[in-house]
C-alpha cells in the first residue's frame, strides 16, 4: 500500500484510529508523519474528541494510550471551561476510573505520568471544583474503581487509606501530587479562577503531606527506598509552590515544614544522596526561611556525620564526585551566616563549617582547572565578610566590639593565606595544557578573590597589608616566585586603599627595602615571566608611595627601564616608567645620564616600537623639566631632539626613496615622540612655581627661554615640523604636530614648547579646506585663543584675526556646512572663541573680516538648519554667545554694531529655531536649541513677536494636526513667561517638541 | 534587601568573563553602593578586543526609576561618549530605553556592545565622530592604539 495517500485518508473506525497513531510513533517519510498529526490533531479537536480518547485508551499500544491521554489533555483546554457541570463530572469519573485502572494493570511510567498531567488539567480547567482530588484519587486506588467525590464532612483519612495501598499505587498519586503542585505553581494567578485553583492548594497540601509522610516512612527495603525518591521529589515541588504563593501563609507551610526531619533522612540514603543534596542545597540557596532554627540544626549535624567524611575524601582524591557535597557546605554556610559568624562555639553550626570551607581551599588543584569548589566557596566568604562589615559600620563608632570579632579577625587572617596560596600560578607545564575555558576560569577566580581581599581589608586593615608582605618576603627568600607573584597580586589590587590610609602605608617599607626589584631587575635570574610582569604593575599601583620615598625610586626605575629591553614586558614598562618619572621626575634627576644610556640601548633593541618610544622619551623629558637651572635642561632636552630630528630625516630619506609608508611610520612617530616630549616639560600642575627657592634670580629665569639659547631650542622643535612636508596628507601626522603645539598651550610660564603663536597661525595657513585633520588645526588654534582670553593673559589680536580670515575663507569653500560637517563645525567653534576678547575681529568696521561677516553669519544660521549635529550645536553656542551682553568690555561701536546684528538676524534666527522646535531637530539637539532661545528671551525684548511670527509662518514644517494656533499661542505664552529659566524652558521645549511630532496624544490639555 | 544590594549578590554570583563592577570604598571605608567602579573588556574578534575600559557607574537616589549615569574614566575616543566620559546610550535614557528591570550586567553588555556598534545617529563627541565619518580607516587606527594604551590584564 502506499503510505502517503493512505496517510491522507481520514480514518473512519476506532481501529484506523488506532493505527494511525501507531504509524505517528513509528520512524516514516516525515511529509507523511506531518499528514498524520495533521489529521490526528483534527480529532483531537472535533467534537467526538472526548469519545476518541476514552477508546484509545483501552488500546494494547502504550503509544496509543499515551496519545490518548494527550488527547483528553488537548480537550480540556479548548473546550474544558464549557462543559456543563454534568459532563464535567462524567470527563472526571472516566480519567478518574482509567487511573485506577491502567495503575492497577502496571501502566508504564510514561502513560501514567501522563494521565496525571490530564487530571491536572482537569483541576484547573473543569467548571465543576475538584476539592480534594489526591484524596479522591486515593480513595479510587483503594476501592478499585472511580468512588464518588469524598464527601468534606466524611471522616476519610488520607494516611489511612495510603497504608492500604501498593506501592505503585502511591508512587502514582506522588507523581499526580507532583504535577498538581508544579503545574498550578506555572499558573499564574490573576483571574478569579486561577485564584480559587491556589486557594484550593491550601486544603489539598494537608493530603499532599499525609500521602509525603506515607511514602518517607521507613522501609528498609528496595521499594520503600522507590518511594522515599519519589517523595524527595514531589516534596521540593510542593516547597518550591508553597515559596512564592504561601509567605503569609505559615499554616500551610507548616504541613510542608513537618515533614523536614522525614525528608532529610533522604540524606543518608547512600542511593538518595546525591539528589538529596541538591534539591536541599536549592532550598538552602533559594528559600532560606523555610528551615527553622531546629531543621539548620538537623541539617548541620548531617553535614557533619555524613557530609564531611564524604567531602574530605574527595578532596584528597581530587574527585569530582566531591562536588555536590561541598556546595551543600557552602549553601548550608552562606544560608546559616548569622551562626557562622557569631558562635564559633557551635561546633556542627559554625566551627565544622568553617572547617570544611577551609579544606576546600586547602585541597590541591588550580581553580578553573579540576578544582571547582573553590570558585563556588568565594560565594560564601563574600557573605560571611559582608555580615562581619556590616556589622562593623552598624554599631556606634565608640561602642565595643561585639565580642565574636576576635574570631572572625583568626578566621579572615587564616583565609587570606589560604586564599594567597591558591591564587599561586601553575608550572609552566601546566599552564600551556589548559584550553582558554580553564585560563579563563583561573584568571576569574584570582579577580574574584582580589574583590573579595579588598572587603576582608576594610576589616582587618594594617594587619592584612602586614600578613601579604610576610608571606610575599618569606617566598621571596625561598625563592618562590609563583607565591611572590600571588603575593604582588594581592598587593597591587590593595593599592589604592592602602595608600588611603598612614598606619599601612607605613608597612610598605617592607617590601621596597627588600631584594625584591634589584632581584627581578636582574635579568639573569631564572625568575617566571609572569612575577616581573606583576611587579612592573606593582610600581604602576603604588607610584605615589615611592614618589614619597625617593630612597626606592632607582631601584625600581632601573628594574622598568632593564624590562623594555624583554617583549612581553616593553608595552607594560613604557607605560610604568612614564608615569613614575612623570610623578617622582625631582628625585630622578641623578640618573638621567643613565636612563638616557638605556634608551639608547632600548632604540637599538628589537623591542622599539613607536608606542614605547614615545613613553619613554617623554618620561625622560619629565626629569630633564626636573632639573634646574633651564640652562642646564638645554642639553640633554637636545639630545632628545635629536632622536626625533633622526627620525625626521629617515622618513625625508623614506620618501626620497619611493617608500610613502615607512616615511609616514618614521615621520608620524617622530612628531608623536616631539608631542610626547613637550608633555613631559611642561611644569606639572601640582608644583608650586616658586621665585625663592631657586639659585636663580627670577626675571632670568623667566626670560631664559626667550634669550639667544632657549630661541634656539625652540628652533630646533619648530624645525622637527617639515617633515610635514613630506607627509601633509597624513591625517596622523597633523594631529601629532598639533599636539606638539598643544604641549605648549597650558604653560603659564616661558618654557621650550611655549611657541610664538604665530606658529601655530603659519601652521593653520599651511592647510587647506580639504587637509585631512584640518578639525584638529583648527580646534589647536581654538585653544590658542582660550588660553590668550583670560583676564590676565596677553592678548594677540593680529593673531586672532589671522586665524579668523583662515576660517572665513574655509567657510567661503565650502559655501555650506553640509560640504564638510567636521570641518564646519570646527570654524563656527572658533567664531565662538573671539566672545568676547576678540569680539573686534569679527565686528569692527574696520576689521579684514568686515568684508566677510555676512557670509559667516549666513553660513552659522544655515548650520542650526542643517541636520548635522555638530555644525548645529556649534552654531547655537555661537549666536547665544552673540545675543548675551558680552562679559567682558567691548568697544561702544563694536557693540553697537553687535546688536544691529542680532536685531537685523533675529526674525530669521527666531524662525530658525521654531523650526528646530516643532519638530525639525533631533530629540538630542533640543537641549542646546534651548540656549539661544533663553538668552533671546531674556535679552530681546522684541523676542516675542519674532517668535509669533516665526510659529505663525509659512515657513513652518508641517505638524500634527493636534498643534493648531491655540496650542502655538498657549506654547508662546509659556516660554516667553519663564523668562529663560533654563530647566523649564527645556521642559516646555521638548513637550511642544512631542506634540508638533505627534509623539504625546495631546498637547497641554 | 535593597535593589542596589541585591544587583551587588546577582553580578557577584554571575557575571561575563572579564568584567568587573565592584561599589567603591565610602569614605569610612564602608561600600558606596551608589557608585560603582566598573571595568569593560573589548569584544572579542572586534576592533576593541584586547582592551579592559574603565568606567564609573552611579546611581541616582530615584535608581531604578531612572538609570544610573556610565562615565569612561579617562573619557574615551568613541562617536557615543561625551568628552566628559559619559555614554550616550539609548538604555541609559530616562526618556528612551530605560526600564527598571534593566540589571547592572544588562547595562555593562550594552555598553560592550556600543563600542563596537557605533550609532551615527546620536554622535556626542566630534573628534571620534568625525573621524569615524570621514576616515574609517584612521579611525580604526586610532581605536587600535586606544587598545593598546588599555590593555587588559
Amino acid at each position: 500500500m502506499d503510505s502517503s495517500s493512505a496517510g491522507a485518508a481520514p480514518p473512519q473506525t476506532m481501529d484506523e484510529v488506532e493505527r494511525l497513531v501507531q504509524r505517528l510513533y513509528q520512524p516514516g517519510n516525515p511529509r507523511v508523519i506531518t499528514q498524520i498529526n495533521d489529521q490526528l490533531q483534527r480529532l483531537q479537536h472535533s467534537s467526538e474528541g472526548w469519545q476518541i480518547a476514552d477508546a484509545l485508551l483501552n488500546s494494547q499500544d502504550a503509544n496509543v494510550r499515551f496519545f490518548a491521554a494527550l488527547t483528553f489533555t488537548v480537550k480540556l483546554n479548548n473546550d474544558g471551561s464549557m462543559l456543563d457541570a454534568e459532563t464535567a463530572q462524567s470527563v472526571q469519573s472516566r480519567l478518574i476510573s482509567w487511573f485506577v485502572r491502567l495503575v492497577s494493570r502496571g501502566e508504564s511510567a510514561l502513560v501514567t505520568r501522563k494521565l496525571c498531567s490530564t487530571l491536572t488539567t482537569y483541576y484547573l480547567r473543569s467548571p465543576v471544583h475538584w476539592k480534594r482530588p489526591l484524596l479522591h484519587a486515593a480513595l479510587s486506588l483503594q476501592s478499585r474503581d472511580a468512588a464518588s467525590e469524598p464527601d468534606p464532612d466524611a471522616s476519610v483519612n488520607m494516611a489511612n487509606i495510603c497504608k492500604s495501598l501498593s506501592m505503585p499505587q502511591v508512587v502514582s498519586l506522588l507523581w499526580f501530587a507532583g504535577t498538581l503542585a508544579d503545574e498550578v505553581g506555572r499558573m499564574e494567578n490573576n483571574t478569579p479562577a486561577h485564584a480559587r485553583r491556589h486557594a484550593q492548594m491550601e486544603v489539598i497540601v494537608e493530603d499532599a503531606s499525609s500521602l509525603l509522610r506515607h511514602a518517607f516512612s521507613p522501609v528498609a527495603d528496595e521499594a520503600g527506598a522507590r518511594l522515599r525518591a519519589e517523595a524527595l521529589r514531589c516534596y521540593i515541588t510542593w516547597v518550591n509552590y508553597g515559596q512564592p504563593v504561601w509567605p503569609q501563609k505559615p499554616d500551610c507551610l507548616e504541613y510542608l515544614r513537618q515533614l523536614i526531619p522525614s525528608a532529610v533522612q533522604c540524606l543518608l540514603d547512600p542511593e538518595l544522596q546525591r539528589d538529596a543534596l541538591d534539591s536541599f542545597r536549592d532550598i538552602l540557596e533559594s528559600y532560606t526561611t523555610f528551615f527553622r532554627e531546629e531543621h539548620m540544626e538537623v541539617l548541620a549535624s548531617i553535614i557533619s556525620e555524613h557530609v564531611q567524611p564524604v567531602l574530605l575524601q574527595a578532596l584528597q582524591d581530587k574527585d569530582p564526585e566531591g562536588l555536590p557535597y561541598g556546595q551543600m557546605v557552602i549553601a548550608f554556610g552562606d544560608a546559616n551566616i548569622q551562626q557562622v559568624a557569631e558562635q564559633p562555639e557551635n561546633i556542627n553550626g559554625s566551627s565544622t563549617i568553617l572547617k570544611l570551607l577551609f579544606d576546600i581551599l586547602r585541597a590541591p588543584g588550580y581553580p578553573g582547572d579540576e578544582d571547582e569548589l573553590s570558585i563556588f566557596s568565594i560565594e560564601f566568604w563574600n557573605t560571611y565578610i559582608e555580615y562581619v562589615n556590616d556589622m562593623l559600620f552598624s554599631k556606634d563608632a565608640d561602642g565595643a566590639d561585639p565580642p565574636w570579632f576576635g574570631y572572625s579577625r583568626v578566621v579572615l587572617s587564616q583565609l587570606v593565606e589560604l586564599l594567597w596560596a591558591k591564587m599561586s600560578t601553575p608550572p609552566a607545564d601546566v599552564a600551556k595544557q589548559w584550553t582558554d575555558a580553564e585560563s579563563d576560569g583561573f584568571k576569574e577566580f584570582r579577580l574574584d578573590t582580589t574583590d573579595l581581599m579588598l572587603s576582608i581589608y576594610v576589616f582587618l586593615g594594617k594587619d592584612m597589608l602586614q600578613q601579604l608582605l610576610v608571606l610575599t618576603l618569606r617566598s621571596l627568600e625561598s625563592r618562590q616566585w609563583r607565591a611572590v607573584e600571588a603575593g604582588m597580586f594581592c598587593l597591587n589590587k590593595l593599592a589604592d586603599n592602602v595608600l588611603e590610609d598612614q598606619p599601612s602605608e607605613d608597612l610598605l617599607a617592607m617590601l621596597f627595602s627588600s631584594s625584591l626589584f634589584r632581584d627581578v631587575a636582574d635579568f639573569s635570574q631564572r625568575i617566571p615571566l609572569q612575577a616581573r610582569r606583576t611587579a612592573i604593575d606593582l610600581l604602576g599601583s603604588y607610584g605615589r608611595y615611592i614618589e614619597h620615598h625617593a630612597e626606592y625610586l632607582p631601584d625600581t626605575v632601573r628594574f622598568l627601564f632593564a624590562s623594555l629591553e624583554t617583549g612581553p614586558l616593553t608595552n607594560a614598562a613604557a607605560k610604568s616608567v612614564a608615569s613614575l618619572c612623570s610623578t617622582c621626575r625631582a628625585s630622578l634627576t641623578g640618573e638621567l645620564d643613565g636612563f638616557t644610556q638605556q634608551y639608547q640601548r632600548f632604540l637599538n633593541g628589537p623591542t622599539n616600537e613607536p608606542y614605547t618610544k614615545e613613553k619613554v622619551i617623554g618620561a625622560i623629558a619629565a626629569i630633564i623639566q626636573a632639573i634646574q637651572p633651564h640652562s642646564a635642561k638645554v642639553q640633554p632636552l637636545l639630545a632628545l631632539i635629536q632622536y626625533v630630528e633622526n627620525d625626521v630625516q629617515a622618513a625625508k630619506d623614506f620618501t626620497r626613496a619611493g617608500d610613502q609608508e615607512m616615511a609616514e611610520l618614521m615621520g608620524v612617530n617622530a612628531l608623536e615622540c616631539l608631542g610626547s616630549i613637550g608633555k613631559g616639560m611642561q611644569v606639572p600642575e601640582d608644583v608650586p612655581i616658586s621665585i625663592y627657592d631657586d639659585d636663580e634670580p627670577h626675571v632670568s629665569k623667566a626670560n631664559f627661554w626667550d634669550g639667544d639659547e632657549g630661541r634656539m631650542v625652540q628652533q630646533r622643535i619648530i624645525g622637527c615640523f617639515s617633515v610635514l612636508q613630506v607627509l601633509g596628507s597624513s591625517g596622523e601626522a597633523i594631529e601629532a604636530a598639533c599636539q606638539v603645539l598643544r604641549s605648549g598651550f597650558a604653560e603659564t610660564e616661558p618654557g621650550p614648547f611655549v611657541l610664538p603663536p604665530a606658529v601655530t597661525v603659519s601652521f593653520l595657513q599651511q592647510c587647506a579646506v580639504n587637509t585631512p585633520q584640518l578639525e584638529a588645526v583648527l580646534s589647536t588654534a581654538c585653544i590658542l585663543i582660550t588660553q590668550h582670553s583670560k583676564s590676565d593673559s596677553k592678548r594677540i589680536g593680529p593673531d586672532a584675526t589671522a586665524v579668523c580670515q583662515q576660517a572665513a575663507s574655509f567657510i567661503k569653500q565650502l559655501g555650506t556646512p553640509r560640504n564638510d560637517p567636521g570641518v564646519a563645525a570646527s570654524c563656527i567653534d572658533v567664531l565662538c572663541r573671539l566672545l568676547p576678547y576678540y569680539t573686534a575681529v569679527l565686528f569692527d568696521e574696520s576689521s579684514p573680516l568686515a568684508p566677510s561677516l555676512q557670509t559667516i553669519l549666513d553660513f552659522s544660521t544655515q548650520a542650526i538648519e542643517g541636520q548635522d549635529p555638530f555644525p548645529k550645536r556649534s552654531a547655537l553656542d555661537f549666536w547665544t554667545r552673540l545675543i548675551k551682553p558680552p562679559t567682558a568690555p567691548v568697544q561702544e561701536q563694536v557693540l553697537n554694531r553687535m546688536r544691529q546684528v542680532v536685531t537685523a538676524y533675529g526674525p530669521q534666527l527666531a524662525l530658525a529655531l521654531m523650526r528646530q522646535v516643532v519638530g525639525l531637530a533631533q530629540r538630542s539637539d533640543l537641549d542646546y536649541v534651548c540656549e539661544p532661545l533663553k538668552a533671546l528671551i531674556t535679552h530681546q525684548p522684541v523676542t516675542k513677536a519674532w517668535l509669533e511670527a516665526a510659529l505663525l509662518s509659512d515657513s513652518l514644517p508641517p505638524v500634527s494636526a493636534a498643534v493648531g494656533e491655540r496650542e502655538k499661542y498657549r506654547f508662546l505664552q509659556q516660554i516667553v513667561g519663564l523668562r529663560g529659566d533654563s530647566r523649564k524652558t527645556k521642559e516646555v521645549v521638548k513637550e511642544f517638541y512631542a506634540a508638533c511630532r505627534g509623539t504625546v496624544v495631546s498637547y497641554g490639555s | 534587601m535593597t535593589r542596589l544590594q541585591a544587583e551587588r549578590k546577582t553580578w557577584r554570583k554571575d557575571h561575563p568573563f572579564g568584567f568587573v563592577a565592584r561599589p567603591m570604598k565610602s569614605g569610612q571605608g564602608a561600600l558606596d553602593l551608589k557608585r560603582w567602579d566598573c571595568a569593560i573588556p573589548g569584544k572579542e574578534k572586534t576592533l576593541w578586543d584586547g582592551g579592559l575600559f574603565k568606567l564609573e557607574m552611579i546611581f541616582p537616589d530615584e535608581y531604578p526609576t531612572k538609570p544610573p549615569k556610565c562615565k569612561f574614566t579617562p573619557p574615551l575616543f568613541h562617536p557615543n561618549v561625551y568628552p566628559s566620559g559619559t555614554v550616550c546610550l539609548s538604555i541609559l535614557n530616562e526618556e528612551e530605553g530605560w526600564r527598571p528591570a534593566i540589571t547592572v550586567k544588562q547595562i555593562l553588555i550594552g555598553v560592550q556592545m556600543l563600542l563596537d556598534e557605533v550609532n551615527p545617529d546620536s554622535p556626542a563627541q566630534a573628534d571620534a565622530y568625525n573621524l569615524y565619518k570621514k576616515d574609517r580607516t584612521a579611525y580604526e587606527k586610532k581605536v587600535r592604539q586606544v587598545v593598546k594604551e588599555n590593555p587588559a590584564p
